[in-house]
């Protein structure tokens, strides 16, 4: 063994030692650590938040902020009523419930219905401006006035009422910033806050000071997804007063608390069952307290420990996050198995528990070590990624298992001698595991090439499966179908006109840029091809921008006739127009272009639909743009869905560099650890193998790749690696002995066969948990790393052995017989 | 229109009082002297919570006619709408429903504008369609909440709640607090409360000037606040002011609107 190992090997055996002397010092120290570490526990939050999984300092999200902060945010919460829209009992209802919603919840910064959206019409000599809904009829004539009122306004049509007039649409816009957070909070009577107000006077001195610093509160927070939860809330609340409008909700901020309550339901039941299922394979395999308390003990206190740290530096649980947990408990009780694997095989040969532990630590520390490094490095590999939850779950998980090797090598032995252990007979005949995988040895090396053959045919074979994968990203797939928002999610899109909103915004340079005529025709020209754009399987339903407002101005302005919805024919009568409603509706107004009139966009309304069915679509309009507005505008697509698209089609090259890198750092480590370069190629081949037959069952079975299964390969290769080094740890240490190829292969099969097994059906088992998941994506997640964990055991026990067969095939041995 | 300046901004002489209920109060603000005519250049800069500054100026004229206060205004800035221009008509009745016209220059047409909602934004301001109108002093019930001073000037402090729901749906405020001066029954700060929950408007008066017996608010700011956080201000300037002038009916006619500045 080479000095640095033998060094390292000889420190952890000496630290197991003094634990030892001093379990009791030890522990203490150790539960004070856990304990002021979970006290950041008691802050753990939940962030469902989708644009958060975008970087805040990427141009894309930069431009998705900025846009926000202009216009309001691209989110709106979707509710929907069913009934006879036209009735005088829907009507007067749903009107209640709208200004019930506008004037009693938090954080609302706009609702729009037939209610309140903005009717213009007009005669020959007078233009009414009010409200679509101004007086609910009580009679069939009001009543058929109304519906003639529905049928003329663009946005009830097209976008607020179905065509049956059986539902009718809110949009609830939530504020970006929280008012209510500020300290500013109280009544201006019953404060100096009135004097407060006007101290920052803009308007000192002459009061029309250029450039002068006049911006007010903009160190609001922003309103969060605990805000967005207790509006919610209050919301169903008052759904429920109002029975006999059915109403459904749905839209992205329903979608995030929908989806941030599966998670938590979800990471708590699968804590409790891979725990449980942990616990009994522990139990089935030590038969005793002491096989089962301690490496429980180390897993879940790294696990604490590393829950904590992310808490402590202000990270919140992300959807990502939560298969953390149950992932590190299984990827991390194999160092405990392989450490307990040895300590009772010394037990049974008749050592004390402090001889048998020290001997156990020094057998199995340096490959512990190196496997926690090669799984550490695996992982921390997805750091690369451009959305940030899997940033996280690669530094988290890294530090997770790094954790957990050092709570084995230190917990375990102070609890083997605090615990009563049951004793331990000794062993002087090969039990029925050790003869089982001695049987399991011989096989494989009568018959390995033909194993070998099968792995080549069979990745080959995986590989052009693999190719045909397309990569997927919808969080409504991730929620169980039957869940409520799912059902309202599709039923507003299949009677409305969609719940995802588009924006595409225009920047012109000059001020008033956006009332120039040349402008506005381009635009409107673009807006009537957009309205029912199909391009693959995104469809626009529904589109809205300030030439909506000009044409309705202009309609009502000449007489209210059809054939003048349309822009004006000269500049100075847009201009007027635009005025006209700025003095009438200038929210309205402000909500499609900034007051210096140089920004404005266009909404297109679209059903939900796989993100990443939005990408090429998103690249088109985006292409389009330039192209239309070169000279005239600046255009940006924007809004959740361009934001989202374009991160999670990036997320697939960067996987892909995560993986290659992955693989490599691998790969080198292997080389370091195996002392050959050479060798250290050979031994990922029976990595790579199985992970690639894994992923080439996923097309077959009709798994995407998405967020969640897009990490199996870079989770897998860290962990599946983690096999190889014990195997050929031990060849190696069977040739050190002097043995020749075939003894160290048995050896091998004896020395790490049983725990490789076991540490394999502990792995396997820990995700096939996830199979109880209603998220199609973390079943998928599970069944995958499973499988890949399954199939690496069986390639270990196949590949590997024929790859150090077929390496050491010149190896002459120094004896004839081999001891275990 | 500008009846909102006479009733809140121009007072009558200042008097002496003791122990006045705050309907007294209200109805001596309500019954403070205004001139019969007036024209003037008005200016107001809105400013919004990123700082970005509108102006707007125009050239008012306005004059009482019996039961119908008459007012005439064409913009002067922004420059691409100059010469688009108002007339209306604010009735002192209650049940009465105000007349408004608008005419564009490019139209070269005046149109009456119907708009049922009073508690709109006047011009993009702070300021309501309802603000620039006159209250009427029945649809209120007041209380003196107590007597202050503000920067000096001795001050009732009086709260005026709507009688019914129909007041606040006019107005879309639930519950106005008004600062009334001792000395000249001029209203110099008000807080208006929304229907939403921690939706206020503040108004206050720096700048109050004596012309010929008149008290004019020569600056008057609304501040719309959201819990205590400014969202959006105004500030409304008035200069070149001529008072008692000479006009008659013929001043405010359509005619007159179409004929532009």
């Amino acid at each position: 063994m080479l000095t640095w190992k033998s060094w390292l090997e000889q420190h952890f055996v000496r630290l197991a030692e003094v634990i030892m002397a001093h379990p009791k010092r030890f522990m203490l120290i150790f539960v004070l650590i856990l304990i002021s570490m979970g006290q950041f526990m008691r802050n753990v939050e939940f962030d469902s938040e989708l644009e958060n999984f975008v970087d805040e300092s990427t141009e894309v999200r930069q431009i998705y902020n900025r846009v926000k902060d202009v216009f309001g945010r691209n989110d709106a919460v979707m509710l929907a009523a069913q009934g006879d829209v036209l009735s005088t009992e829907f009507l007067t209802q749903f009107s209640e419930l709208h200004d019930r919603i506008a004037t009693e919840l938090p954080h609302i910064d706009d609702v729009t219905s037939i209610v309140n959206a903005p009717f213009q019409t007009g005669t020959e000599d007078s233009l009414i401006v009010e409200d679509l809904l101004d007086t609910i009829p009580t009679d069939t004539a009001g009543m058929q006035r109304l519906a003639e009122r529905l049928n003329k306004s663009t946005m009830a049509d097209s976008v607020l009422l179905n065509e049956d007039r059986t539902m009718a649409l809110a949009m609830i816009e939530l504020s970006v910033y929280n008012y209510a957070a500020s300290d500013n909070a109280v009544d201006p009577f019953a404060s100096d806050s009135f004097d407060d107000a006007f101290d920052d006077d803009p308007f000192a001195t002459d009061g029309f000071t250029e450039g002068a610093d006049v911006s007010v509160d903009n160190d609001l927070p922003l309103v969060e997804m605990a805000d967005v939860i207790n509006t919610m809330e209050q919301l169903r609340n008052l759904m429920a007063e109002y029975p006999e409008l059915d109403l459904v909700v749905a839209g992205m901020p329903a979608m995030n608390i929908s989806l941030m309550e599966t998670m938590q339901t979800e990471m708590l039941f699968f804590i409790r069952l891979t725990v449980a299922l942990i616990v009994l394979a522990l139990v089935l395999f030590f038969r005793q307290p002491a096989g089962v308390i301690p490496p429980m003990l180390a897993v879940v206190s790294a696990l604490l420990l590393t829950m904590s740290t992310l808490v402590a530096f202000g990270g919140k649980i992300s959807i990502v996050i939560v298969i953390l947990p149950s992932f590190l408990l299984a990827i991390t009780i194999g160092d405990g198995v392989h450490l307990l694997t040895h300590y009772f095989r010394s037990l049974k040969a008749g050592e004390g528990r402090e001889n048998a532990m020290s001997h156990a630590v020094e057998r199995t520390s340096i490959p512990m070590l190196l496997t926690s490094l090669t799984t550490a490095a695996g992982l921390l590999s997805l750091t690369v990624a451009d959305v940030v939850p899997i940033r996280h779950l690669g530094f988290l998980a890294a530090l997770g298992v790094m954790l957990a090797f050092i709570m084995t090598v230190t917990l375990i032995p102070a609890l083997a001698i605090l615990l009563p252990m049951r004793k331990v007979p000794h062993e002087a005949t090969p039990g029925g595991m050790t003869r089982l995988v001695s049987a399991v040895g011989e096989f494989v090396w009568r018959h390995s090439g033909k194993m070998a053959l099968v792995w080549v045919l069979a990745a080959i074979l995986s590989v052009s499966q693999i190719m045909k994968l397309e990569f997927s990203y919808d969080p409504l797939n991730w929620m169980p179908d039957g869940l409520e928002i799912v059902e309202s999610t599709r039923l507003i899109d299949r009677e409305l006109s969609g719940s995802m909103a588009t924006d595409i915004v225009f920047h012109v340079s000059a001020e008033n840029g956006v009332k120039n005529l040349e402008f506005l025709r381009a635009l409107d020209s673009w807006q009537q091809e957009l309205d029912g754009y199909q391009r693959g399987r995104v469809e626009v339903k529904g589109t809205s921008s300030i030439v909506d407002v000009i044409k309705e101005s202009n309609r009502a302005l000449q007489g209210g006739t059809d054939e003048y919805y349309a822009l004006p024919d000269t500049q100075a009568l847009v201009t007027e127009e635009l005025f006209l409603f700025e003095n009438s509706a200038s929210d309205q107004l402000y909500k499609m272009v900034d007051p210096e009139f140089k920004s404005t966009k266009l909404t297109l309304v679209l059903p939900w639909n796989d993100l990443m069915h939005y990408d090429d679509f998103i690249e088109a309009l985006q292409t389009e743009g330039d192209a239309r507005f070169k000279g005239i505008a600046e255009v940006e697509v924007t809004g959740l869905t361009a934001l989202l698209a374009g991160t999670m089609s990036k997320l697939v090259t960067s996987m892909a560099m995560s993986y290659i890198l992955a693989a490599g750092v691998i790969a080198l480590m292997m080389m370091a650890l195996l002392s050959s370069v050479r060798l250290g190629l050979v031994a990922m081949l029976p990595n790579i193998a199985p992970i690639t037959v894994t992923m080439g069952l996923m097309y077959p079975l009709g798994i995407e790749l998405d967020m969640m299964t897009v990490l199996v390969a870079t989770i897998a290769i860290g962990v599946a690696v983690d096999n190889t080094v014990h195997f050929t740890h031990h060849f190696r240490h069977g040739l050190s002995q002097g043995h020749d190829v075939h003894a160290s292969m048995q050896d091998a099969f004896l020395g790490a066969g049983q725990a490789l097994l076991t540490t394999s059906i502990v792995l396997t088992t820990g995700f096939y948990v996830f199979l109880f998941s209603d998220v199609h994506s973390i079943f998928n997640l599970g069944f995958l790393t499973g499988t890949a964990f399954l199939l690496a055991m069986i390639s270990n026990f196949t590949l590997t052995p024929f790859l150090l067969r077929w390496y050491f095939r010149n190896h002459k041995s120094n004896k004839e017989t081999a001891t275990v | 229109m500008n009846k909102f300046i006479a009733a809140l901004l121009i007072a009558g002489f200042s008097l002496p009082a003791f122990a006045m209920t705050a309907d007294e109060i209200m109805q001596r603000v309500n019954d403070a002297a205004t001139p019969d005519s007036m024209t003037s250049t008005m200016t107001m800069v809105l400013v919004d919570s990123k700082g970005n500054q509108r102006v707007r100026t125009l050239q008012t004229m306005r004059a009482d006619f019996d039961t119908v206060e008459k007012s005439l205004m064409f913009f002067l800035e922004p420059s691409d709408v100059k010469g688009t221009g108002f007339l209306m008509f604010d009735y002192e009745s209650a049940g009465q429903d105000d007349d408004q016209w608008m005419f564009l220059p490019a139209l070269n047409k005046a149109k009456r504008i119907a708009s049922g909602d009073k508690t709109g934004s006047f011009m993009g301001s702070d300021f309501s369609y309802a603000d620039m109108s006159k209250r009427n002093i029945e649809e209120w019930s007041y209380k003196v909440l107590k007597e202050d001073q503000v920067n000096g000037a001795d001050v009732w402090i009086v709260e005026s709640l709507p009688v019914d729901d129909s007041v606040t749906e006019k107005t879309g405020y639930i519950r106005s607090i008004a600062y009334v001066r001792k000395d000249n029954f001029q209203v110099i700060r008000g807080i208006n409360y929304l229907e939403k929950k921690g939706e206020v408007k503040l108004l206050n008066i720096p700048v109050l000037k004596n012309i010929d017996g008149y008290w004019v608010a020569m600056e008057t700011q609304m501040i719309s606040q959201k819990n205590g956080n400014t969202i959006h201000r105004t500030l409304m300037k008035i200069s070149d002011i001529d008072i008692n002038i000479d006009v008659d009916v013929d001043d405010f006619t359509l005619n007159r609107l179409e004929q532009g500045l």
